[in-house]
């Protein structure tokens, strides 16, 4: 459905006559706007866009007729793609006159004023001097090519270029060069030596940053170019696994791909899918359900293994993609996922998948896309499908001329979205359906929004931390598609039509906004708004820690400008006006509208919210979403890149206002919400004058929250995270709270009155009048005797609270009262805190951890409020107890014991830790000591003193894997101020990282260290890199021969353990190379113990069968 | 000399951006060619916006500009490319040859090696332009520099024009540039020798197809046709 409110005005147009232009494209150079025009006269025009007015502004020759023509915003040039027919070849033949393509780019072409100044002319990659001439003149360059350009695309931000001749396309790198001698810089391309293969020859190519799109009339494709050189190693394995296409480094080789997938026909819609084929761990993404191919598991050391999946015809249910399967472990056709009993009995069934590990259970929720959602997900939201998603026939490759002559340079596809035009989608007018346009949008915001590029790639530019995505708008004849691809996506799979656009006629061209999309159709001109802001939005809800929220996505998007136009032959798009070119007959027009600024459009679609307030609130809210969205995003985006570090007075003015009316529309939709007759719309009140920024007295004072229905639901959000100070001072002042609030039912009033300390804190008399006035239950009188002492009466509380249980107490209230009593009572109070928060973790996962530990949901665990606090002041409460150094209270050494034997956390302690100081003697203390007087004083103060068992309690509590990382987080930050006894134990249970653990035992307490790696290694490179590291001490400390022997004592002690743990396969991996001898004990002891093993399974297996003869 | 004596050449581009001719021109590319110092340069500029420059530098690699003059009444954009005559700038300047439609093989009447140089720049314009049969391109010969006193010139009129019936007969003009002679007859024979050569070519074309188009004449009485209305 597509609302029709028409509130897209254009600020006025300018019109001229021209020539019939060949090519043209908009330019943005410095500051100016242009429009230029290719003529059959090999020339270029230039004409400025102004508001009042549209004039040339110069034109500049070209060598031969331009086919297509693109402008850079990147050091401003403009490249083309000119032919010219060639008479050479006509001599012989005359009826079949070759055309040759060329790729030249024009530098300084805005500059000419002056036709008679030659045109400097030279080949990319070959250095012209140019001593002799005026800087800035107009120049031309010309690619080098081998091969017929058929197109053309360049990237705005990188400056890069990408030529296109037939099915294949050259990168051409775009690079700033100087002279030597004249030190004199200008600009160069450079070939790149390897090629993109596509499996169509494209008629439109575009490239943003590393995204390249191409299209033809039936084929679209969306890729990217990634490098895992420059990528993290983390996601490395999830690229390799994801590839949709392979490097070649010969060529386009045969490919065998059908053969694998021949098999599959004995397949329904409900297949049971068996054989689960885990390719090794790098299938974290992709998990291939295969029938009747068990032997997967050489994993993806082909290179067309990935792309064979998605090539198969029959695989609709063969690919299962998910981001949260992580261990698959099983690799036998017991393994059956029973697609039906996952659909009825999804718990159990789970569960069961659960036990039979194929899915961990810690990756919770789990989401699994089965092809057909992929397809549903990409597709455009109703029922015909014009596309198929994923063709087997679409495949982008890359080609190097040969091993010897050009490398992929590591470069990889990632394939974001393939799809293809239905042989079978012919309209019913006999018309065969197409592709008619596409175009490719990046989005950049203000701020630096991903992290992903932190080595420089060739195909990012330097702007790259701030591209949110990338947006992909794709025509069919009569409807249109929008998508977007996040640039930190690691997921490829997740390509989704964010809307579709029924036109009211066959499309021709489109323009993009960030805000609005604008199609040419054979209609005239149709603005609509658009769902990337949601979009936006909603992706990036997962960072900010605050609240938010935005209008859904899935509302129908609206049609806000509908303009007849005759005879429109192209659309641009620039950053203040809209370009027509229209043909009637012989004679051109050019039609320059000048857009409305956003601000203009926010009060168009305000006003006519307003007009439907009262008649349809509905109308109203949708409008208001509309608007709101609108400026949600460009108050963050940027037009293109090179504005983004633009401070200047204008940039930063126009930052206030959009930032203002952003406010504004919050606070409208706050208005609304608050307003609205369904209770369930009240609590989106909260987010929405959050993010408006009114202070809750401000929000209490608005007109539209007087009486609003749901005023008490936000009063009560707001009085559970309100601190006392001077914005509580103005509501509390300004406005009768408790009249409001008595509204609630009671026991919401209760848990408000608990949990909420400002709310005692300004309101003490009159909410004991207003409990008064209830009947006296239990928590009522709980209540009441927090009121009491808050009002300074003990002897009142006292007496209230006398009949109360003290489990109800403990169970009910006490979480819910804790967090808001917080850094406000001394010592003793908390050593009660501490206490109670033992029992009650205690009381909370003694039934738990007594089964097994494993049980535990970590992630249900991290995101309970309360648990997550408890723990936290937890860990607080033993960090403030252990900085008291001197008064350690002198407890009996088998309390202690008990104590802490009692300890519910005790058993995820590591043992290493008791190896460590102040559990055992500092060595290192003692090999640095130089004076033998120092040593005895060592010895002295290390027996004397008791350890705390504060110590204990907080290295078993940091140990538990579901301990909340804000924890670790917070003890690391501690001890980078504060030294305590046992900071060294504490500050390795803190980092996550083995290696760096181990780095620091190494260095400062190496006597622990094998202990560490026995206790805490789960991956064979751990042991790798500690061998490693022993092995450089061992060799860097000869000038001390104590410190050798310790370091060597700790080899040995490695090499010990080493066979019996490891595999004799791991312990090659592990073992260094280049030293077989020192290593060879240790192999051999492996292998002992691995006979041992089997000797002693052996006698076991022969003893049980002599027993069971024996009982015959 | 020859190829100037009927055309009449105008100059239609100016300065004036507003006020060009909107008119369908063909394009052609003109590539100057000769040893450095003959006045190549000198030439171009002369041509395109009448001005003499006595101590101009070097051309440095390629330079190109567009002209657009009318012959016989044809309109026609001539893109005249200047390129150094320097050894040292053959990589840069070859690449350029392909798509040429004339070249002018430039020397100075005084000075004897550029002149004999004038095969070595016929033979490198033919090889990196890629010209099929380069007996049929057209070429111009251009002896610069006719405004030197007699007693320096080395090159005479006659010992160009048996060079050039050798070396396929390519029209001879000779020029200066500093004195504005010959400068626009010489271009002017250049698109003469080309509209020459094109005409040959297209010719075939004509006379092998028949207009099925073309209306009968309503005298036709008999199937002979009368003879004076054919070529």
């Amino acid at each position: 459905m597509v609302r029709v409110i028409t509130v897209h005005n254009f600020l006025g147009q300018n019109v001229t006559q021209i020539e019939e232009p060949t090519a043209s494209c908009i330019a943005n150079a410095s500051g100016h706007e242009m429009l230029l025009l290719a003529l059959s006269t090999h020339c270029v025009e230039v004409w400025e866009l102004m508001v009042s007015d549209i004039k040339l502004h110069t034109v500049f020759p070209t060598v031969d007729m331009i086919n297509q023509m693109v402008h850079c915003t990147k050091e401003d040039y403009v490249v083309t793609l000119e032919s010219k027919l060639s008479r050479d070849a006509s001599i012989n033949n005359h009826t079949g006159k070759t055309i040759n393509n060329f790729v030249r780019i024009y530098v300084n072409w805005a500059m000419v004023k002056d036709q008679s100044q030659p045109m400097r002319a030279r080949i990319a990659g070959r250095v012209t001097p140019s001593l002799n001439r005026p800087l800035n003149s107009l120049e031309m360059i010309e690619l080098p090519l081998s091969v017929q350009p058929t197109l053309i695309a360049c990237c705005q931000s990188t400056g890069n270029l990408l030529v296109a001749s037939g099915n294949s396309a050259i990168l051409h790198e775009f690079k700033i060069e100087t002279q030597q001698v004249s030190k004199m810089k200008f600009i160069d391309f450079e070939a790149r030596p390897w090629s993109l293969g596509f499996s169509f020859s494209p008629t439109h190519m575009e490239i943003v940053e590393d995204f390249i799109s191409i299209m033809d009339k039936t084929n679209l494709c969306v890729f990217r170019l990634t490098n895992s050189m420059y990528e993290d190693i983390d996601q490395l394995s999830s690229l390799t696994s994801t590839n949709s296409s392979s490097i070649d480094k010969t060529s386009i080789s045969t490919d065998s791909s059908f053969v694998e997938n021949s098999n599959m026909a004995n397949q329904d819609d409900n297949t049971i899918l068996q054989g689960i084929n885990s390719k090794r761990k790098s299938s974290s993404q992709d998990l291939h359900f295969i029938v009747s191919e068990n032997n997967d598991s050489s994993g993806i050391s082909t290179k067309f293994k990935s792309r064979k999946h998605k090539s198969s015809k029959t695989s609709i249910w063969n690919k299962l993609e998910t981001g949260d399967f992580r261990k698959i472990k099983s690799n036998n056709n017991d393994t059956v996922i029973n697609l039906d009993h996952l659909l009825y009995n999804e718990k159990d069934e789970l569960q069961k998948l659960i036990d039979q590990e194929v899915v961990d259970g810690n990756s919770q929720p789990l989401t699994i896309n089965l092809p057909s959602i992929s397809l549903e997900r990409a597709g455009p939201g109703h029922t015909l499908s014009p596309f198929i998603l994923n063709p087997s026939d679409i495949r982008i490759i890359i080609k190097t001329n040969s091993p010897d002559l050009g490398w992929s340079e590591n470069y990889t596809i990632k394939n974001l979205l393939s799809l293809k035009i239905m042989a079978a989608n012919n309209k019913l007018d006999g018309s065969s359906e197409l592709f008619s346009c596409s175009l490719l949008k990046p989005l950049y915001m203000r701020k630096e929004c991903n992290n992903s590029c932190l080595k420089k790639s060739i195909l990012r530019s330097d702007k790259y931390t701030y591209l949110q995505g990338v947006s992909c708008f794709l025509c069919t004849l009569q409807e249109g598609y929008l998508y977007h691809f996040s640039a930190t996506s690691s997921n490829p799979t997740d390509a989704t039509c964010l809307t579709t656009y029924p036109f009211t006629a066959p499309v021709n061209h489109v323009a993009l906004e960030h805000t609005a999309l604008h199609a040419l159709t054979e209609a005239g001109l149709e603005s609509y708004t658009l769902r990337l802001s949601h979009h936006v939005a909603r992706m990036s809800n997962d960072i900010e820690n605050l609240r938010v929220t935005c209008p859904s996505i899935s509302e129908p998007v609206c049609l806000i400008g509908l303009r007849p136009f005759l005879g429109i032959q192209q659309l641009l798009h620039s950053k203040n006006y809209l370009i027509l070119l229209a043909k009637a007959e012989n004679s051109w027009t050019l039609y320059s509208l000048i857009l409305p600024k956003l601000e203009n459009l926010y009060y168009d679609i305000l006003n006519a919210a307003r007009n439907h307030k009262s008649s349809s609130p509905n109308t109203y809210r949708h409008l208001l979403g509309e608007a709101h969205a609108l400026i949600r995003l460009a108050k963050d985006a940027v037009y293109n890149c090179s504005d983004i570090n633009e401070f200047d007075d204008i940039a930063n003015k126009n930052g206030l206002k959009l930032k203002n009316l952003y406010n504004q529309s919050c606070a409208l939709l706050g208005d609304y919400y608050i307003r609205s007759e369904y209770e369930s719309d009240w609590d989106f009140c909260i987010p929405y004058y959050k993010m408006s920024g009114l202070k809750p007295s401000e929000v209490l004072s608005r007109k539209s929250s007087q009486d609003a229905p749901g005023l008490v639901t936000f009063l009560t959000d707001t009085l559970f995270t309100m601190k006392s100070g001077s914005e509580a001072d103005a509501l509390f002042q300004g406005f009768n709270i408790v009249e409001i609030i008595c509204k609630l039912k009671k026991p919401d009033l209760l848990i408000l009155i608990f949990s909420s300390p400002v709310l005692r804190e300004y309101t003490t008399e009159k909410l004991i009048h207003l409990l008064l006035l209830y009947e006296t239950d239990e928590l009522i009188k709980l209540a009441l005797a927090l009121l009491y002492i808050q009002a300074e009466k003990q002897e009142q509380a006292e007496k209230i609270l006398e009949p109360v249980s003290a489990l109800c107490i403990k169970r009910i209230v006490f979480l819910e009262y804790l967090p808001s009593r917080v850094g406000r009572d001394g010592h003793n109070a908390a050593m009660t805190l501490q206490v109670f928060l033992e029992k009650y973790l205690h009381n909370y996962f003694s039934t738990k951890l007594i089964i097994d530990s494993s049980v535990i949901n970590k992630n249900q665990i991290r995101t309970d409020f309360a648990l997550v606090e408890a723990f936290k002041l937890l860990v607080r409460s033993y960090l403030g107890k252990l900085t008291q150094t001197k008064v350690y209270k002198i407890e009996n050494k088998e309390n202690i014991q008990e104590n802490c034997d009692n300890f519910i956390f005790m058993k995820f302690r590591p043992h290493y830790l008791n190896g460590m100081p102040p559990y055992a003697k500092d060595y290192q203390k003692v090999l640095n000591v130089c004076d033998l007087k120092d040593l005895a004083d060592i010895d002295k103060t290390d027996t004397e003193k008791t350890i705390p068992m504060e110590l204990f309690k907080l290295q078993s509590v940091l140990s538990c894997d579901f301990i909340p990382n804000e924890c670790l987080y917070e003890v690391k930050q501690f001890l980078e101020t504060q030294e305590i006894d046992g900071s060294l134990s504490l500050k390795t249970l803190c980092t996550q990282n083995t290696e760096e653990a181990t780095v620091l035992l190494m260095d400062n307490c190496s006597q622990a260290v094998v202990q560490y790696a026995k206790d805490m290694y789960t991956k064979d490179s751990e042991w790798k890199y500690l061998i490693e590291i022993t092995q450089s001490k061992i060799a860097t400390s000869n000038s001390r021969q104590e410190l050798q022997c310790l370091y060597a004592q700790i080899m040995k002690g490695i090499l010990n353990y080493l066979p019996h743990t490891l595999s004799l396969k791991s312990l090659h991996r592990v073992l260094p190379k280049d030293d077989v001898i020192t290593f060879q004990k240790c192999s051999e002891m492996c292998n002992q113990i691995m006979h041992a093993e089997h000797v002693k399974s052996l006698i076991i297996e022969t003893g049980q069968q002599l027993l069971s003869t024996l009982k015959l | 000399m020859s190829g100037n004596n009927s055309t009449t050449v105008g100059t239609l581009r100016g300065g004036n951006l507003q006020n060009r001719n909107s008119q369908r021109s063909t394009l052609l590319k003109v590539v100057i060619l000769g040893d450095g110092g003959v006045g190549k340069s000198c030439l171009m500029n002369r041509f395109v916006s009448n001005h003499f420059d006595e101590h101009s530098f070097h051309t440095i690699g390629v330079e190109f500009l567009n002209k657009d003059i009318e012959i016989n009444g044809e309109a026609y954009t001539l893109q005249i490319w200047d390129t150094a005559g320097q050894e040292r700038f053959k990589t840069l300047r070859t690449p350029f040859y392909r798509g040429s439609d004339i070249c002018l093989l430039t020397y100075a009447v005084d000075d004897r090696t550029s002149f004999k140089n004038l095969a070595l720049w016929r033979s490198e314009f033919l090889y990196y332009a890629d010209v099929q049969e380069g007996s049929t391109f057209p070429f111009i010969v251009v002896g610069n520099k006719m405004d030197v006193p007699d007693s320096e010139k080395q090159v005479s009129t006659e010992e160009a024009q048996a060079w050039c019936a050798e070396n396929g007969d390519p029209p001879l003009v000779e020029t200066s540039a500093k004195d504005a002679t010959n400068v626009e007859a010489a271009f002017g024979a250049a698109v003469a020798a080309w509209a020459q050569l094109e005409a040959r070519l297209e010719r075939p074309l004509v006379e092998d197809t028949v207009d099925l188009s073309k209306q009968q004449s309503p005298h036709r009485s008999s199937c002979c046709m009368p003879v004076s209305g054919a070529e």
